[in-house]
């Protein structure tokens, strides 16, 4: 792919349009050069009608959310912040599969894109060389049984140099040019994520996950039987990746044998050598 | 889609639809039309058969009563009580991070649509609107607690706002 004459080349509706292999997603653009953040302005026009498969896509976030209110860190023509639209009317525990799946669309369009070694921390972190590439944020609004509307906000560290991100950040985060050393067309990655996340929607919308959750598994940063230790609704348990479940919850094999199923939570150690 | 995954999607809809407030439920997609409706009176406590009406349905056991937790007795409704439910499992939080407010306060008056809390599983941030209009009379879960799937969340006293 060709890169970017500059960093500072918009990521425009023309750019991701004329790179879309797309049926819907990713056609209808809302495009702001800077925005409180995406998954706000993408609930709110799917609130209003907007229909699936409509993005919203910002050059800069200034208050880019990650979980609980943490921040993204979002600078101008950087990254990549965007959030799709969906309206896949399937029951609402079915939800966290397509946080995994946006999360598989992404680390696959950076290895194939990019060549980048990006896996998948449980449940649905992007990371290269044990830090974090890409973030992925679900927002539904209601109480239906089923998801009427939903909306996948995805940040994306792209031309970010050392000098762009603090510190702080730096020991956990990592961004494509600080990898690859080169500047990365971030309208062709937007584009493979749509058309790989498009790819593998239709079966999840039927209720046939199993692809996806193979692909998941062959993507997943730690292997089975790699040991860990997991913070879910029952506290914290140590023991080894054995895989996740249909409806995207870990399975981890504690010492005694037992499988414990952990609906949702996060990876809080993990040996990663 | 065969027919064993049918049976089994439309059973998980029925459990669905029996947690949900909804009384009659229609759904029409790649040329499959279903209609539930629920034969119980809404908040009697009996479990309500759902009864899907086109086309004729193989038998399936009728869904299950959703308990509430034995430590909650209170939650149940009436004409004049709802209960908000949680659609997933997940985490519960009343706020949308740790220094803010939370969404509502007991005794606050909510319109449907409003936000009350938050349900959050694998970064999926669910805000979970009233359904109706009325009175926060409680909360029925403490902030950060795990939440079952259909288990009541706050207990409204229906009514239009002042």
């Amino acid at each position: 792919m060709s890169p970017d004459r500059s960093p500072e080349e918009p990521l425009a509706p023309a750019a991701l349009q004329s790179r879309l292999r797309t049926a819907v997603f990713g056609h209808r653009v809302f495009y702001y050069p800077t925005i409180g953040s995406t998954n706000d302005r993408a609930l709110d026009l799917a609130a209003a009608g907007e229909p699936e498969g409509a993005v919203v896509l910002a050059e800069e976030q200034t208050g880019g959310r990650g979980r609980r209110e943490r921040t993204w860190h979002s600078p101008a023509r950087l990254g990549i912040y965007v959030s799709l639209i969906l309206r896949p009317l399937v029951p609402a525990t079915r939800a966290p599969l397509f946080t995994l799946t946006a999360a598989v669309a992404t680390a696959e369009a950076l290895r194939e894109s990019l060549g980048l070694q990006a896996s998948i921390k449980w449940p649905n972190d992007v990371v290269v060389a044990r830090r974090k590439i890409a973030g992925i944020l679900g927002e539904t609004r209601g109480s239906d049984p089923l998801i009427r509307e939903m909306v996948l906000g995805v940040g994306i560290n792209v031309n970010h140099r050392r000098e762009d991100f603090s510190r702080e950040v730096l020991e956990r985060a990592t961004s494509v040019l600080i990898e690859t050393g080169a500047i990365a067309d971030r309208a062709s990655l937007l584009a493979a994520i749509l058309e790989g996340f498009e790819r593998r929607y239709a079966r999840l919308v039927r209720g046939q996950p199993a692809d996806l959750l193979r692909e998941w598994v062959s993507l997943s940063a730690l292997p089975r039987g790699r040991t860990v230790v997991v913070a879910g609704p029952s506290g914290r348990s140590e023991g080894s990746m054995d895989g996740v479940d249909e409806e995207g919850a870990l399975l981890l094999r504690l010492p005694d044998g037992r499988i414990l199923r952990v609906p949702f939570g996060e990876i809080v150690e993990s040996s990663w050598t | 889609m065969g027919g064993g995954r049918l049976d089994s999607e439309i059973k998980e809809l029925m459990e669905y639809i029996e947690a949900s407030s909804f009384v009659e439920f229609e759904l029409e997609r790649e040329g499959l039309k279903i209609k539930l409706v629920k034969r119980a009176a809404v908040g009697n406590g009996q479990a309500g058969a759902a009864v899907p009406a086109v086309p004729a349905m193989p038998a399936t056991s009728p869904p299950q009563a959703l308990d509430a937790p034995a430590a909650r007795p209170a939650a149940v409704e009436s004409p004049d009580i709802h209960l908000v439910k949680s659609p997933i499992v997940g985490t519960f939080y009343r706020s949308s991070g740790p220094g803010s407010r939370p969404f509502v306060e007991i005794a606050e008056r909510v319109k449907k649509g409003q936000v009350l809390c938050i349900v959050e599983a694998m970064k999926l941030m669910n805000e979970i609107e009233s359904d109706c209009d009325g009175e926060i009379l409680e909360a029925l879960v403490a902030n950060g607690q795990p939440v079952e799937y259909g288990e009541p969340l706050f207990k409204i006293r229906k009514g239009a706002p002042a």
